[in-house]
């Protein structure tokens, strides 16, 4: 039973035991009034406010007494009633009270129920509250649990970031990774600040980033590593490009008539080799315009592929972490150690084998590609004044090695190959836009040893054929010889090509073709070094032509004129000739290097080896009058005269005879190839000396007399002599013997006494010498003395 | 009489053989004691002066230099007539160098002076590796023709001197002979032949 049951159950009781109770005795009357009219008040609760209310007014008016005299009187009055009605009812009344003391041992009863009931409540009731703290507790604990759970699902959160970064790391993906770290200290965080792992786990986001810029790092080192390995590969196959876009562009000069008129400028009627002209040629403007439809990737191809990712993804992560300027610095720094290591080595070029050089210069275009492609693909990542400082040392560096490699080298072909290479490099790098103003400078030294070299080379060539040479007239038995010949020869011939019958025989001995090969070979090689790539156009003019004229005049000439000394005439003939044609050469290779001028400028080219050739011509000419006139000697010195003979010979001379014989022989063979001018020359100076001889042999001083007899054999000699010339139908000569003949016209004249008389000297003897005409006289005086006496007689 | 003479004897000799034989070297070994290794043909004509002596006398021996190319035949030809002696030269090296002496040997006497005096010449004897040409071939075809041999190097100087020598020697000696034969016989009989008038003419009245 609850309180309001029992509380209900009091009232009842309560009311029952008023209502029992008699009303309103013995009081004054209102308060006898007010207790019956309480006491029959309809309810309860107004008898009872009622009553507190008359107890309280009678209480304030100190009539407790009273009332409760009058309580007391209603009590008594209803006593006597109750005891009255009791009386009527007694055994109403004791079955009454029976009943009432049933009902009250019911009440006890039910009351002791309910304090049962009541006490089984309590000990239900604590039970309920020890429950319900359980519960409370458990709710307790459970929120906790929930919250420690979501705490750890966050902290897990984070930890699994932090773990992801790993994963990451180790899949390369790099940039995730790092995104991750970012959102991970951003976000994920701030989240579990409270507890101590985030912490840790924020204390080591640098770490942790730490390792993302190492992985990259190491990706990018390997990356370098790689790129360092396939660098010469790299070079290659740019030098390859570069000679692939050499071809298309000859292709095209060859192929459009527009380039072609330019190119065509310089015809090929020499043999030389002529380079194309300067605004066609490969990275000008319009080739690259023209090559722009051919498209190849150096840095991507079948053969080479450099990925520049690690380089982006390393920039990237620098980037994102704020340290881009510090990775500038590194990587500009490892770039530099990098090319340190290109040419660590000292070059070596041991028997002339150059591979080391394409090997280097590979190496070193293939870095600065990567450099240059670095920098195209990285928005000022890699500074241009880092990257052109680091391609100027490099130059400087491959120059400094290659210098001293050069050394070794002896042959010029090797030089030109090392020309060849550095032109190849020099064009690859110029598209990538590097300057080569230090390689065109070191070209330029190279073109001045090449020269040297060259001029080495080739004056020993022309030394030894020189020497070599027959120094004859050069027989022909072919036409298809005949062409060969003539067409590397500087040569004019005299006759047209199918007028020529042969066998027949050139001017010049074979040394002149021999030369002239090797002077157009020598003009080549010049020309060579030009070829695809040099910019110092006038260099080699200028050198050429000095070069040229160097060999020509102190080589080719000098060793042909230090050959005049020989006593062979047949040999110093050829020499003349072979000047002659040198001079003749000397005038076309003038022209032809007008014609072949690489640089637009300068007007004639003179050689001073022509003005050698014809100086020297005239050396060997006198050198031939002089071996003519020793031969003329050594026959004068057999002449057979006897001064004092006693009859006439009748016939001329044998020394004269044999004289005679070899001139015309050696006009007809020795001399024959001699121009005609010269023969004449030959033929005036050599018949000069013989008059003068043969008028010396009288004027000996160990011929003391002589006799008419020897006058005329003189005469007949000379007369001899005069019908040699004569037949040789050159007027010219006629006079040379005018002395000789008045001479000897006086001694055999019968009246001397006209060569005394001014004007009879002057027409009939004016060749004959004034002094010695009187000597000669003297000498027939005193040897005719005798018959002169006889015919006086 | 005669006063620019400075020799007592004028010889006369020729070289014949074939081209590259090494006429020219022996001439140049003999007159000028030098040897040029170039191979220099002479063209046509050619002549040197040396002065000997020999027993006493200066012999001045003008040595003609034929060029031994076919081509020059016509020209060489003319001077076999003035000659008092002929080499007839040959390469111990060169089989047909050695054939050819029998065709120059004719030539000889096709167009030299009866009795001229004849030498038989193997030149480049210092070249043994080379050679094919015996000495004793050279020696055989010597004996054939009649006429003495000797095999010689220019370029070595071997017996090239003395081949001159000889030849100018035996020469001077036909010379002396005739000359004497020539008085004994009061001058008469002589021919027109220049080489020997010449001779007798020197040999006989000099100082």
């Amino acid at each position: 039973m609850n309180s309001a049951a029992r509380k209900l159950q009091l009232q009842t009781v309560v009311k029952s035991v008023l209502s029992l109770r008699p009303q309103g005795l013995g009081t004054p009357p209102s308060l006898k009034a007010n207790v019956l009219q309480l006491l029959h008040a309809p309810s309860d609760t107004d008898h009872l406010d009622q009553l507190i209310t008359t107890i309280k007014d009678a209480c304030a008016e100190g009539r407790e007494d009273q009332l409760m005299f009058e309580l007391g009187r209603f009590s008594d009055e209803r006593e006597q009633e109750i005891e009255r009605l009791c009386n009527s009812n007694h055994q109403d009344f004791v079955s009454s009270v029976n009943q009432l003391l049933t009902v009250r041992k019911g009440t006890v009863d039910l009351t002791e129920e309910i304090l049962k009931l009541n006490q089984s409540i309590q000990v239900s009731t604590e039970k309920l509250v020890e429950q319900k703290k359980a519960l409370v507790d458990s709710r307790d604990v459970r929120q906790n649990i929930d919250e420690a759970t979501q705490a750890l699902r966050l902290c897990l959160e984070v930890l699994g970031l932090a773990n992801r970064v790993g994963d990451l790391l180790r899949s390369k993906k790099h940039y995730a990774a790092l995104r991750t770290l970012d959102e991970l200290q951003n976000v994920h965080l701030k989240e579990v600040m409270q507890y101590d792992v985030a912490e840790m786990i924020r204390k080591s986001v640098p770490a942790m980033q730490g390792m993302v810029k190492e992985a990259v790092m190491t990706d990018l080192n390997s990356w370098l590593y790689r790129i360092r390995e396939s660098s010469v590969l790299l070079g290659q196959v740019a030098f390859d490009q570069t000679e692939l876009r050499r071809r298309r562009q000859k292709e095209r000069i060859e192929k459009s008539p527009y380039l072609r008129k330019f190119s065509s400028m310089a015809v090929d009627s020499s043999r030389l080799k002529f380079p194309d002209i300067g605004s066609f040629k490969l990275n000008s403007a319009i080739e690259l315009v023209l090559d722009e439809r051919e498209e190849f990737d150096v840095l991507n191809n079948e053969n080479v592929k450099i990925d520049f990712t690690p380089l982006f993804e390393c920039l990237h992560i620098h980037e994102a972490l704020g340290e881009r300027d510090e990775f500038r610095v590194t990587y500009a720094n490892v770039r530099r150690q990098q090319k340190e290591l290109l040419m660590s080595g000292p070059l070596n070029f041991t028997n002339e084998d150059i591979s080391g050089l394409n090997r280097l210069l590979e190496d070193i275009a293939g870095f600065a590609i990567v450099e240059r492609a670095t920098m195209r693909k990285t928005m000022s990542f890699r500074s241009a004044v880092d990257v052109d400082k680091l391609w100027d040392s490099m130059c400087k560096k491959a120059i400094n090695t290659i210098s001293p490699a050069l050394e070794t080298i002896t042959e010029a072909d090797n030089l030109l190959k090392v020309k060849n290479v550095l032109a190849l490099f020099i064009q690859t790098v110029d598209s990538w836009g590097y300057s080569v103003e230090s390689l065109d400078q070191f070209l330029l030294a190279l073109f001045e040893r090449y020269s040297e070299r060259l001029k080495k080379e080739f004056s020993i060539d022309f030394k030894e054929i020189v020497t070599n040479d027959d120094y004859m007239p050069m027989p022909i038995n072919t036409s298809e010889e005949y062409d060969n010949v003539v067409n590397v020869s500087w040569y004019k011939p005299e006759r047209e090509r199918e007028e020529l019958e042969f066998p027949i025989v050139l001017p010049f001995s074979q040394m002149y073709p021999l030369c002239c090969i090797d002077i157009r070979n020598f003009l080549n090689k010049y020309y060579f070094f030009s070829d695809e790539y040099f910019t110092h156009q006038n260099a080699i003019d200028e050198e050429l032509k000095s070069s040229l004229d160097e060999l020509l005049c102190d080589v080719v000439c000098t060793s042909l004129v230090e050959r005049l000394n020989s006593k062979y005439l047949g040999q110093i003939v050829q020499i003349l000739i072979n000047l002659e044609q040198f001079e003749y050469a000397c005038r076309e290779l003038e022209v032809l290097l007008v014609e072949a001028r690489q640089s637009n400028h300068g007007g004639e080219i003179s050689l001073k080896a022509t003005e050698r050739f014809r100086a020297e011509k005239k050396t060997a000419e006198k050198r031939i009058f002089e071996l003519v006139n020793s031969k003329i000697d050594d026959l004068v010195e057999t002449a057979e005269y006897n001064w004092m003979a006693t009859t006439k010979r009748g016939e001329p001379s044998e020394y004269l005879q044999q004289m005679t014989l070899f001139l015309g022989n050696i006009m007809s063979s020795t001399l024959l190839g001699l121009p005609k001018d010269i023969k004449g020359l030959i033929y005036f100076d050599a018949l000069s000396h013989i008059a003068t001889s043969i008028l010396g042999l009288p004027l000996s001083d160990s011929v003391k007399k002589m006799n008419k007899n020897a006058v005329a054999d003189l005469d007949l000699d000379a007369r001899y002599l005069q019908g040699f010339v004569a037949g040789l139908d050159e007027p010219l000569l006629l006079q040379i013997f005018e002395e000789l003949r008045q001479t000897i016209d006086l001694l055999q004249s019968d009246n001397t006494d006209e060569f005394y008389s001014i004007d009879t000297r002057m027409k009939k003897y004016s060749n004959v010498n004034p002094l010695t005409g009187p000597v000669l006289l003297e000498k027939l005086i005193s040897g005719t003395a005798k018959t002169g006496l006889a015919r006086f007689r | 009489m005669a006063g620019n003479r400075n020799y007592d004897f004028l010889i006369k000799l020729l070289l014949i053989g074939d081209s590259g034989v090494g006429k020219s070297c022996c001439l140049l070994r003999f007159s000028e004691d030098s040897f040029t290794p170039s191979f220099i043909t002479t063209i046509g004509i050619d002549f040197k002066i040396r002065t000997i002596e020999l027993d006493g006398k200066r012999v001045k021996l003008q040595i003609w230099d034929t060029a031994g190319q076919e081509r020059f035949r016509t020209i060489t030809t003319a001077y076999y007539r003035g000659a008092m002696g002929i080499l007839l030269v040959y390469d111990v090296t060169d089989e047909r160098s050695f054939d050819n002496i029998r065709t120059w040997f004719s030539n000889v006497e096709q167009h030299a002076t009866e009795g001229v005096n004849k030498i038989l010449i193997g030149n480049k004897c210092d070249w043994e590796e080379k050679r094919v040409v015996s000495t004793e071939r050279g020696q055989q075809l010597a004996d054939e023709l009649g006429i003495p041999f000797m095999e010689v190097s220019a370029k070595s100087n071997i017996n090239v001197e003395k081949a001159f020598f000889n030849l100018a020697a035996d020469i001077k000696k036909r010379i002396m002979d005739t000359t004497r034969a020539e008085e004994k016989a009061g001058g008469a009989g002589n021919t027109v032949d220049p080489g020997r008038e010449n001779g007798g003419g020197m040999g006989g009245k000099c100082c």
